[in-house]
Parts: structure tokens; sequence; C-alpha cells
């Protein structure tokens, strides 16, 4: 292990590599602090650009960015109360509030030192977890990756929010559908290619991914006319007041960080279960365990309420990367987008990974801290230059976001039909939001979609044709149990609240 | 009465299941596949049934009030930028092997900038061209990336 840490320490320092982080964390803080544009269209958008470089390099450049779109969206959370990303709109329940106090520049170095301290306290985690949980996994067989799977998938629909799981699934499936598409990787056969040869390859996943995120989103941008604070985000920039924090201040986060560290980095490494739920979660439980006069404080610019949340954010997005390095299996779509990255450089996350391509896996956990130190030291003090970017009209930005997402397809190929498919693509994804059906769930069962089938012939295969490969090891078993508490859950929540409105409301007869 | 958004959802995923399920024969199997315990057909074969049986799931479920209308979910939307950006997406995917990177992404992003409101001849040609050559440099001279200089010149010779 320690010789795994050597070389992923000297392949962390390397030059290009720093460069990586560097640009990574600016580019991900200046993209996550515009509204509307998440980590995935971040890290989508650097895909490309990744392709030349090698994997470690490459997966270096987009850890750094979905820490910076995290933290961007931070910024945005505190100083205009619009977060740019999910994952930080319960820093804005506290961060708002002080920004609103005159204190904007205090709240900022509170985020800067929760997310510093969460990201390097759940990245010692990782340090330890990964390794462990590599070596257990590779004595998993295809079954168990196959109930793997199966939980991963419906872990993500069940964390999908209220009334929303039934649509998760289906996205899930429909993402699963996709990646059926093109030649079988077993039999050699062609399915749903409709005699095109440009699909015989089946769909590529950065050509979904730039269009269901990238695209899909800077369209939404003008189709839904929403106010543009990126003026507000400026002004607000240039009273920032005092960055310095006393020393009771530090006091009172200390505590909350070791706490929401924990939480947050293991709520990271659930399928499914990313920074968003993480930081209320955090949030939740610091407001839980206050006392009655501290508790007044919570939504009115509270020092706990601001560390909590920004803490596991970052711990989260570091346990996020657990069961991608270890297991091969993405928790949430960020994570996906980044094994399908891994994919096309011709790695293959997962317990092999640790084993064969050592300097990958620990290259990129050194960079974490890396990472986390260039976003305390650099980030912070550079946060009113990055937002000048922002100064950027729409009308310029959006054909920019637009032109980068084609082009990045576009280059891996040099075919043309790929930007009609991107249209296509953006087009449906477009319609599939304004219906309220998340993304994210469709690009993780796209991703995961060919390996379980994948897992499921093979367990098949070896089992003859019996199902009993599913209830034969105790560990399939209990994966699968866990799956269908997951699935069932929700659903039984559903009909309980269904059951209760019924008696409550009287029918209107709308379908 | 109008449908409600969620069940418009359902409907269109349950006519996807019904139309993929139904193109699953057309998936060729190999001689013996037939009774293989896992074949080309088995995963697309469950996929569609498993997405019909959800999707009519939802269909029959009481309506989410909250969800609201299909007509007010795509209603109050400036669709007409965003129809001209999909046109002028589509003529940037016809012209950019015929007039190569620099001419077709210059009238792209020219284009893109004009249905957004941008006027200014000065905005809209200083914001279009020097991204378009620096991206261009990148490419060809420091990525080493052969961007063809399009059909139309090399017929010109």
């Amino acid at each position: 292990m320690l010789d795994g840490i050597l070389s992923g320490l000297s392949t962390a320092v390397m030059p290009i590599n720093l460069m990586m982080v560097v640009i990574g964390c600016f580019a991900g803080t200046f993209i996550g602090m515009l509204p509307g544009l998440g980590p995935i269209t971040a890290i989508a958008l650097m895909i490309p650009i990744t392709y030349g470089f090698d994997p470690s390099t490459g997966l270096i450049l987009m850890a750094g960015v979905y820490y910076g779109a995290i933290f961007g969206g931070s910024t945005s959370s505190i100083l205009i109360n619009a977060p740019g990303v999910a994952g930080t709109v319960a820093t804005a329940f506290d961060g708002y509030p002080m920004a609103q106090k005159g204190q904007a520049g205090k709240a900022l170095a509170i985020a800067a030192y929760s997310s510093f301290s969460g990201g390097t306290i759940a990245a010692i985690f990782l340090l330890v977890a990964a390794p462990a949980l590599a070596s257990v996994s590779l004595s998993f067989q295809s079954g168990d990756y196959f109930a793997l799977m199966v939980l991963g998938l419906t872990a993500v629909s069940a964390f999908a929010g209220k009334g929303q799981v039934l649509k998760a699934i289906t996205m899930t499936l429909f993402g699963i559908m996709l990646s059926t598409i093109g030649t079988d990787p077993a039999a050699g056969v062609a399915r749903f290619t409709f005699g095109s040869m440009d699909l015989i390859d089946g769909i590529s996943f950065l050509l979904l991914a730039m269009s269901t995120f990238a695209l899909s989103e800077a369209l939404l941008q003008i189709l839904r006319p929403t106010k543009d604070t990126r003026t507000d985000e400026q002004k607000a920039l240039k009273s920032l007041g005092s960055m310095k924090l006393s020393k009771e201040e530090v006091k009172i986060m200390i505590p909350v960080i070791g706490r929401s560290s924990i939480l947050g980095f293991f709520t990271g490494v659930l399928p499914g279960a990313g920074a968003t739920i993480a930081s209320f979660l955090a949030y939740g439980m610091e407001r839980n365990i206050a006392s009655a006069k501290e508790k007044l404080q919570f939504g009115k610019g509270s020092i706990r309420g601001l560390t909590a949340p920004e803490t596991a954010n970052n711990a989260a997005c570091s346990g996020s990367f657990v069961p991608l390095l270890t297991l091969g299996i993405p928790g949430s779509g960020t994570t996906a987008v980044m094994m399908g990255a891994l994919i096309s450089y011709g790695v293959q996350p997962g317990p092999r990974l640790f084993v064969e391509q050592p300097e990958v896996f620990w290259s990129v956990i050194i960079s974490m801290y890396i990472g986390n130190i260039v976003l305390l030291v650099l980030n912070l003090p550079l946060i009113p230059y990055i937002a000048r970017l922002l100064a950027l009209p729409q009308q310029l930005l959006v054909p920019f976001v637009l032109f980068f997402s084609l082009i990045g397809v576009y280059l891996v190929t040099f075919n043309t039909m790929d930007i009609h498919m991107m249209v296509l693509a953006a087009a449906i994804a477009i319609g599939l939001r304004l219906l309220n059906y998340p993304m994210a769930p469709m690009l993780l069962g796209f991703i995961l979609g060919s390996m379980m089938e994948e897992n499921l012939r093979r367990a098949l295969m070896i089992s003859d044709g019996s199902l009993s490969f599913l209830w034969e090891r105790p560990i399939t078993l209990v994966i699968l149990i866990i799956s269908m508490i997951f699935l069932i859950a929700p659903l039984l929540g559903n009909t309980r609240e269904w059951l209760r409105n019924r008696k409550a409301l009287p029918n209107d007869g709308e379908m | 009465m109008s449908i409600n958004r969620d069940k418009f959802g359902a409907m269109l995923f349950l006519c996807l299941a019904l139309i993929y399920g139904f193109y699953v024969d057309d998936i060729p199997l190999l001689f013996g596949d037939e009774d293989a315990p896992f074949n080309a057909r088995t995963l697309p074969n469950a996929l569609a049934w498993i997405l019909g049986v959800v999707s009519f799931a939802q269909l029959v479920l009481p309506a989410n009030r909250e969800a609201g209308s299909l007509l007010r979910a795509f209603s109050g939307m400036k669709w007409k930028p965003v129809l001209m950006l999909g046109a002028l997406m589509i003529f940037y995917g016809l012209t950019i092997r015929y007039f190569g990177f620099l001419i077709s992404t210059t009238i792209f992003l020219i284009g893109g900038f004009a249905v957004l409101g941008e006027r200014r001849i000065k905005v809209l040609v200083g914001a279009a061209v020097p991204v378009v050559f620096v991206f261009w440099f990148l490419l060809s001279q420091l990525m080493g990336i052969y961007l063809a200089p399009g059909d139309f010149f090399e017929m010109l010779g």
C-alpha cells in the first residue's frame, strides 16, 4: 500500500497534474457559480479536453472540477441565495442571512474552511476505506456485481425525492434501454440499429452526457425566463467585508466539522445519496442536537448551520469516489460521468484498478488533498476575480456552451451525424425535464446497463441458467434484500400518503 | 379537463415500452441461442416488460396534483430562440464538413449571439472570431488535431 501511495504522490505532484488541479478548481468554481449549470455539466464539458491526457491527469482534472463546482455553488448560495448546485441549497439557509448582515466575507471563509476540512477528513477516510473495500471486492463474483448494480440503480431511484421514485425508475430503465442500442458484445448481433451504420457502435456516452446535461441545461436557460442573478452576485462581491474568523467562531466550527465530515463521507459512499442529501442530513442533525437557544439562530445566520452542510457536501464528494474506485459502480450522476470518461480512456474502474493501475487510484486520492488546498489558498481570495467572468452576458455565454458541447463530441469521431443526434437527444432531454423527469438516473442506467447485462449473462451461464445465484451466496442475497428495501420503502411511503390525502380531499376528476 | 403532466409522461413511456418490445423480436439470434439461458433478446425483453409495468402503474395510480397540467408545464416559455438555436446547431452539423471548422464555427457563434438578441456588429464579430481562431490554433497547432479545410475549399483546389 505504501508503494501505491508513493507512486500516487509522485504522479499527483507532477507539474501537469498540479496544473490540472488548479485549472479544474478554477473552471469548476466558475461553472458552479453560473446559475443552472451543475457539476455534471462542468465535468462533461471537460471530458473532450482530457482525451489527450493520461487517465490519472484526466481524472485529477475532473475531480478538481467537481470540488470547484460545489465550492462555486456555495458562493452563489451565500451571496445571492441562488444555489448553482443542488448540493449547496442548505448552505443558503444560514449563509445568505449572514451575507445580508454584512458578513458575506466571513460566510465565504467559513464555507471555504468547512469545505477544506470536510474534503480533507473524507479524503483520509477514503485512503483507509477504499483499499480495504477494494481487497474485499476482489472476491466478488458476477452475481454479486449484478446485485450491486441493481442496488446502485434502485438506490438512485429511492433517493430521488418525494413523488419522483417511479419517474427515477422509469429514467433508469430508459437509460438501460439506450445502452442496448448497438452491437450485442457477447453475440455480436445488431440490436435496435434499424440498419443504420451510425448506431452499430451504440450511442456514445459522451454524446449522451453532453446533450442531456450541457446542451439541455444551456438551452433551458433561454427557454425558462428566469431572473439573471449574475449582476446581483457581482454587486454582493463588492461589499464582502472581513474574511477573518475569531477564536470563538473556530471553536464552534471544529466539533461540527468532525461530525459532519463523518456523516457526509458515509452518505456519499451510499449509492444514490450524494452531496445534496448529505448537506441536508448534516444541517438537520446540527439543528436537532443544538440547544434551544442555538436552535433559534438557525436560518438567521448560524455558524453551525453554515458549517454543517458545507463540510458534509464536500465530504460526500470524496465518499462518492469509494464505490467508483473500488467496485467500479458510480453512486451518482457525477461519478457516472467520470466513470464513462475513465472507460473511454481504456481504464476499467473497480477492484482491479487498485491492483493493476495503482498510480491512477492513488493519484486521484492524493490530488483530492491538493484540490482542497487549492480551493482554500487560491480560490477563496480569488473569488471576486473569478466572479468577474460572470459579467459575460448570457447571449454570449449560451452559444459558447453550445459550441463547446458540440465540438467536444464532434472532435472524437469527426462524424457530423453526432451533432444531429445531439440536437435530437437535447430536445428529448428538454421535453423530459419539463415533464419533471430526472436525468441523472438515465445516465447511471446507461453506464451500468451494459455492465449489468454482462454480469447477469455470466452469472446465468455459470449457474446453468438457474436464478439460484441470486440467493446462494449470502452477500448477493443481502445486497438484493437491501435493494428491495430501497425500492419498496419510498413506494410504501407514497401509498400511505395517498391514502391519507384520499381521506382528506375529494377527487376533482383530473386525469 | 386537461391531462396531468405525470400521466402524460407515463403514457409516453408506456408507448416507448410497447414500441421497444415490438422491435425486440427483430434482434437476430445466433444458431442455438434460442434455448440459451441468456441471449441478445433477454435483457431487452425484460426491460420492455418492466418499463411497461412501471409506466402502466404510474398511469393507473392516483394523479400527483402538484405536477399540474401538461399545458402549464409547456406554456410561458421562450420557444422561438430555442428552436432557432436548434436549427442553427443542425445547420452547423451540415456545414462543418463542407465549409470547414473556421467558417462554420464563426457563422454558428455569430448566429447564436444574434438569435439571443445581440445586434452590435463589433460584439458579434469581436466575440466570435478571436475565440474561433484561438480554438483552432489550440486544436491544430498545439494538440495536433487535423482539422480539414472543408470540402468546398478542396473542390476549389
